[in-house]
């Protein structure tokens, strides 16, 4: 976790990040969702306190409007209010029904209020999938145009032969 | 010229700057069948945690060799018992296997069974270190324990490891002693070998050598002189090793060669195998971060048997309305390491001899994930191991293994 590429930091605590699209791929994403429909997203406190702490989460689009911390806002698609996970891990489950830009909130109550935000894109990603098929049909076409020269070029040469004959 | 040298004596303590330290040790880069189907500890003990340097503490536990051993994994036919450090920053003093002193490896452990082991550690650089303790097997690596913050305090340069050899010789600092020599020695070489070298690079070198070579005059190459000079460096490098060889004998006539035998222990009495479990299924949630068994539950014994804890990986999952498994939750154990909302079983009344009972196990927190041991769901083997503890009434405890195949899933089962 010392490395950790989907770290989210709230006041001086540590969560994991992680999505999920099990409709569509089992793989794991770290900040931009590449399709839209049915998502999961996974918060694990790294720190054991946070368990002890309620943390709230908002999901909303992200209109360009500063808001500042507000939570659960009119462009809020989700809002979990303030809870404690004694299990150390926060299940999200939510559709993006448009592709775009969002914005995650996540606020810890430990005294004081401390947000994190963490924006992300829905559907503008190469998905792992699609990025190989356009290379299968890149590496096709590039193969068929190279059998396809090196046939009339075949062709070719064996015409003045034929002829002679 | 010397903008250059400002340059690169920048880049260098940019480079060394930005090196930060160390503070863990890869333990969760190991692949998660590694971590749960070969060796399993329980019982490991922390003397202290907090120590000052020369200060010793001990770390005591004991491991199951699980019977499931994966074949993609070399058996433990050669196996080192030790600790693991973020560097020298611990001294190991003593190491015991079953009592046995384990200053060598050990030939031919047996799998299913169990062992227990002794270190005794010393504090060596202050600072916060995570120490486990570590089975090194030839072919497969070390498999590390769990790991506690062991805080050592006090001045590096204070720390001492004095000892008496075995023919009485006091040596007040083992981490110098001879030092002086190794230096002594490595000058001495690097002298003879510059000396060799220079002598050389004043001659015409490779191109020179070359155009002689293709006119035919090889006797030009090696002179009377040259020759001359290859004797009397061979004869002094010949003085330096056997004179060497007879002053280091004259000093120290009673040496110890370097230990490659391998020691062999019985493993601990078997413990009656009161209970046997089998898996009929096992899924793992992988968004809920929860591992949930369908298992069998066969009474053996005389007595009732209580699920008091699964333990994999270092893991633990407690049933908490149990006080015997809550006891035996040493106070020294990673906190980290134990997950908070503990076991969730489907029946938790005592499983009667005799009974053969379903129940359906499960095991949800963070901690799967944080430590890395959900990848276990991509490998070849997507099979997962560990221990399940049992109590009678008495407080006999009764360890058993489980394991099987495990299957991911994305939606909540019911």
């Amino acid at each position: 976790m010392e490395a950790d590429q989907c770290k989210l930091k709230v006041d001086s605590y540590f969560m994991h990040f992680t999505g999920y699209q099990p409709q569509s791929s089992r793989a794991e994403f770290c900040e931009d969702i590449p399709e839209v429909g049915r998502t999961i997203i996974v918060l694990d406190f790294v720190d054991q306190s946070l368990r002890d702490i309620p943390v709230s989460v908002n999901l909303a689009r992200d209109d360009g409007a500063r808001t500042g911390d507000t939570m659960n806002t009119p462009s809020s698609i989700l809002y979990i209010p303030p809870k404690k996970y004694p299990n150390g891990t926060i299940k999200i489950d939510v559709n993006f029904e448009q592709a775009g830009r969002y914005i995650g909130m996540v606020a810890i109550e430990n005294g004081e209020r401390n947000v994190a935000k963490f924006p992300f894109d829905v559907g503008r990603g190469w998905s792992l999938i699609r990025l190989l098929a356009w290379c299968l049909v890149l590496v096709s076409a590039a193969i068929g145009t190279f059998l396809w020269a090196l046939r009339r070029n075949a062709i070719a040469q064996n015409l003045p032969a034929a002829s002679e004959k | 010229m010397l903008l250059k040298l400002i340059k690169f004596a920048a880049v260098c303590v940019a480079f060394i700057a930005g090196v930060s330290h160390a503070a863990a040790h890869g333990e969760r880069a190991q692949e998660p069948y590694l971590r749960t189907r070969t060796v399993q500890f329980y019982d490991v003990h922390f003397s202290k945690t907090e120590v000052k340097v020369n200060e010793r503490f001990e770390l005591t536990g004991k491991f199951r060799l699980m019977q499931d051993w994966p074949d993609a994994v070399t058996p433990p036919d050669i196996v080192f018992v030790s600790s693991i450090s973020p560097g020298p920053t611990i001294a190991r003093i003593e190491t015991y296997l079953n009592g046995w002193p384990a200053r060598q490896s050990f030939a031919r452990l047996e799998l299913g069974r169990d062992y227990e082991f002794r270190m005794v550690l010393e504090g060596r650089t202050p600072g916060s270190s995570h120490i486990h303790p570590s089975i090194s097997i030839k072919g497969s690596g070390p498999l590390v324990g769990p790991g506690q913050w062991v805080n050592i305090s006090g001045e590096a340069h204070s720390f001492a490891f004095p000892i008496k050899t075995m023919t009485g010789l006091q040596i007040e600092d083992l981490q110098t002693f001879g030092l002086a020599h190794a230096v002594g020695w490595h000058l001495a070489w690097l002298a003879v070998a510059a000396a060799w070298l220079s002598f050389w690079l004043a001659r015409p070198l490779i191109l020179p050598r070359w155009l002689v070579l293709q006119k035919g005059r090889e006797d030009l190459l090696i002179s009377l002189r040259d020759t001359g000079a290859g004797i009397i460096v061979s004869a002094i490098v010949l003085v330096m090793v056997f004179g060497g060889y007879v002053r280091a004998s004259a000093e120290y006539p009673y040496n110890v060669p370097l230990q490659s035998g391998l020691n062999r222990v019985a493993p601990l009495p078997a413990s009656p195998a009161y209970a046997e479990i089998k898996v009929i299924s096992a899924t793992y949630d992988v968004p809920g971060r929860s591992m949930r068994l369908a298992t069998q539950i066969t009474n053996k014994g005389s007595e009732p048997l209580s699920i008091g804890e699964l333990t994999t990986a270092n893991i633990r999952f407690l049933n908490q309305s149990l006080p015997v498994a809550m006891a035996n939750v040493d106070p020294s154990y990673p906190r980290d390491l134990i997950a908070r909302t503990g076991l969730k079983l489907s029946s938790d009344t005592p499983i009667n001899p005799g009974e053969t009972r379903e129940v359906r196990v499960e095991a949800t927190d963070a901690v799967w994930e944080l430590e890395r041991l959900v990848s276990f769901l991509t490998d070849v083997d997507s099979k997962f191991g560990g221990l399940l503890l049992l109590y009678a009434p008495n407080g006999e405890r009764v360890i058993a293994e489980m394991g099987g195949p495990i299957v991911p899933v994305f939606t909540e089962l019911k």
